[in-house]
C-alpha cells in the first residue's frame, strides 16, 4: 500500500519522473518548488485530488438546468458559482425553465463565466447531484464502471463533468445508491469487485419480484 | 456542570487567596507547566451539509466549523471582480461561557473575531482562482474556555483543507500569555483574565509566517521574543493533530477494504 495523503503547503518532490500530477493539485512558491494547494491522494504513481469545486475546461460535456429565459439566451445552473449561459441561436428548441439539458463548455472568460453549445434536451429522467473530483471514478477506465451499471441495471445515465448525473429508466433508486457509494468510497481499493457484486445481488433480488 | 463548578471555585479560591498566584511551585492552576499545551482533540467531516466541516475539543473549549463555497457573492457590491471574499462569520452560543449574554445577536468580541479569522484566510486561500465569489466560514462556538480565536483558526484550517479549497499553506494558532511574571503557552480562561498580557499568533505550518499576531496588556521585548519561539515551537505538534484528523475522514474506509481484500485472497 502506497497510498498517501497530502495536506496544503506540503512540497512535491518528484523522486520517480513516472509521476502523474494532476495539475489541479499544486501551485508553484516564490522559490520555484512544487507545493500542494489542495487535499490530495499518492495512488499508483498518480496524484489526484480528493474533494474540491469543479473548474470547468473548454470541451467537458455537463449536465444543467435552465433557470431563467431572456430575449437571446438562457441562464443555466451548473454546480459552480455561477449560472452559464446558452445562447438560443444554438437550439431550435424553445426551452422552459427547469428543463435539464446536457451541453459542452464552448468558452470560458476571465470571470469564470461559461458559455454553452451543442445543447440535448434530456426529457423526463431525474438528476443527482455529487463532488466533481469523484466523476472519473465513476465513469471507470474506459467509462468500464458506468458501463457495468448501466447493463445490469438497463437504464440510462448521463454524466456531466461539473457533478450533475441524468438517470433515466428502470431501477433508478438502485443506480442511485450505487452511484452515492461510488462517491463516498472513491479512494478505496478494489471497489470494482464491490460494486459487481452489489449488481448481482440487485439482480437476484429483482428477478425475484 | 461539574466543570461550570469547578471553574468557579477555582475564582473564588484565586480571590479569597492573599497571594492571588495563579502558577504555584511550577505548576498552572490545572496542574500544567509553562511550557505545555492544553488536550486537543480534532476532527473533520462532522457535517453532512457543508462542503467541509470541523470539530475542535481544546481544553474546553467546543468549535465546530463549516465551510460553503466559492458560491455567488451576495450583496453583490461585496463582490472582487479579481478575487474571492473570505466570509468567517463567528458566533458565540448563548450557552457558551458562564457570564449571562445582555442581548442578541453580534457583539462587539463576535465582530472582530469574525474580522480577525477573515483577515488570516485572505492571505491563505487562493482566492484569484474564484473570481467574484464568495467563500463562508461558519464558526460556532459551543463552549468557550479562553483562546476560541485560537482554536477557531486551527479548526477553519482543516475545514477548509476538507472542502478542498485550493490554499498555499496550513496555518495554526496558539496563544501565549504573561502569567506571574513568566510566559505561559495556552493560557486557559482564568489566565487570560486574571494575568497580565494575551498574545494570539497564527503561523502557517510550512513557510512559518505569521498570519496574525495581537497583543493584549504590556510584555517586554525579551518576554515577546520568548513567546514567539514558544508558538513556534508547538507548531508541529497542532499540526500532527490537523494532518490526523483530515487522514481518519480516508483511512476508515481504507481499512474496511484492507480486511476484505484479505479474506477475498
Amino acid at each position: 500500500m502506497n497510498d498517501k495523503i497530502f495536506l496544503p503547503g506540503e512540497e512535491i518532490i518528484e523522486s520517480d519522473s513516472s509521476l502523474k500530477i494532476n495539475p489541479v493539485v499544486y501551485y508553484v512558491d516564490e522559490k520555484n518548488r512544487k507545493r500542494f494547494q489542495r487535499l490530495s491522494l499518492l495512488r499508483d504513481n498518480s496524484i489526484i485530488p480528493l474533494k474540491g469545486p469543479y473548474i470547468p475546461r473548454i470541451g467537458d460535456q455537463i449536465i444543467g438546468v435552465i433557470s431563467d429565459v431572456k430575449f437571446a439566451y438562457y441562464d443555466v445552473e451548473l454546480n459552480v458559482a455561477f449560472s452559464g449561459i446558452l445562447p438560443a441561436r444554438e437550439t431550435k428548441f424553445d426551452f422552459r425553465v427547469g428543463q435539464i439539458i446536457s451541453a459542452i463548455v464552448e468558452e470560458i472568460d476571465e470571470n469564470l463565466e461559461i458559455t454553452l453549445g451543442k445543447p440535448r434536451a434530456l426529457r423526463r429522467g431525474t438528476i443527482i447531484s455529487i463532488d466533481p473530483t469523484k466523476i472519473p471514478r465513476i465513469l471507470g477506465k474506459e467509462d468500464t464502471m458506468l458501463n457495468l451499471i448501466k447493463n445490469k441495471l438497463n437504464c440510462e445515465i448521463i454524466v456531466g463533468k461539473n457533478g450533475y448525473i441524468w438517470l433515466n429508466g428502470e431501477n433508478i433508486p438502485h443506480a442511485i445508491e450505487i452511484l452515492k457509494l461510488i462517491e463516498s468510497q472513491a479512494h478505496v481499493r478494489g471497489l470494482t469487485n464491490k460494486i459487481e457484486n452489489m449488481l448481482a445481488e440487485i439482480n437476484q433480488e429483482l428477478k425475484k419480484n | 456542570m461539574s466543570e461550570l463548578n469547578n471553574t468557579n471555585q477555582e475564582k473564588k479560591e484565586i480571590l479569597n487567596s492573599q497571594e492571588k498566584k495563579l502558577i504555584i511551585d511550577g505548576k498552572r492552576l490545572d496542574g500544567r507547566t509553562e511550557n505545555e499545551m492544553r488536550e486537543l482533540k480534532l476532527s473533520a467531516n462532522v457535517l453532512n451539509s457543508a462542503n467541509g466541516s470541523s470539530y475542535i475539543h481544546w481544553g474546553k473549549n467546543k468549535i465546530v466549523v463549516g465551510v460553503y463555497g466559492p458560491k455567488e457573492c451576495l450583496p453583490k457590491h461585496t463582490a472582487d471582480i479579481f478575487k474571492s471574499i473570505i466570509k468567517c462569520t463567528y458566533r458565540m452560543a448563548p450557552f457558551c461561557s458562564a457570564e449571562a449574554r445582555d442581548k442578541p445577536g453580534p457583539n462587539r468580541r463576535s465582530i472582530e473575531l469574525s474580522k480577525v479569522i477573515s483577515n488570516v484566510f485572505e492571505g491563505l486561500v487562493a482566492t484569484e482562482a474564484f473570481p467574484k465569489t464568495e467563500i463562508d466560514v461558519f464558526i460556532e462556538v459551543l463552549q468557550s474556555d479562553g483562546g476560541t480565536r485560537c482554536a477557531s483558526i486551527t479548526a477553519a484550517s482543516v475545514a477548509l483543507a476538507h472542502a478542498g479549497i485550493p490554499m498555499k499553506d496550513m496555518v495554526v494558532a496558539i496563544a501565549c500569555g504573561k502569567v506571574d511574571g513568566k510566559i505561559v503557552l495556552d493560557p486557559s480562561k482564568e489566565e487570560d483574565n486574571f494575568g497580565e498580557s494575551d498574545i494570539p499568533m497564527a503561523i502557517t505550518v510550512h513557510s512559518k509566517k505569521f498570519m496574525l499576531l495581537q497583543l493584549d496588556g504590556k510584555v517586554k521585548r525579551e518576554e515577546l521574543e520568548k513567546a514567539l519561539d514558544m508558538a513556534l515551537n508547538s507548531v508541529e505538534t497542532i499540526y500532527k493533530k490537523q494532518r490526523n484528523a483530515l487522514e481518519n475522514v480516508y483511512s476508515q474506509t481504507l481499512d474496511e477494504e484492507i480486511e476484505a481484500e484479505l479474506i477475498m485472497d
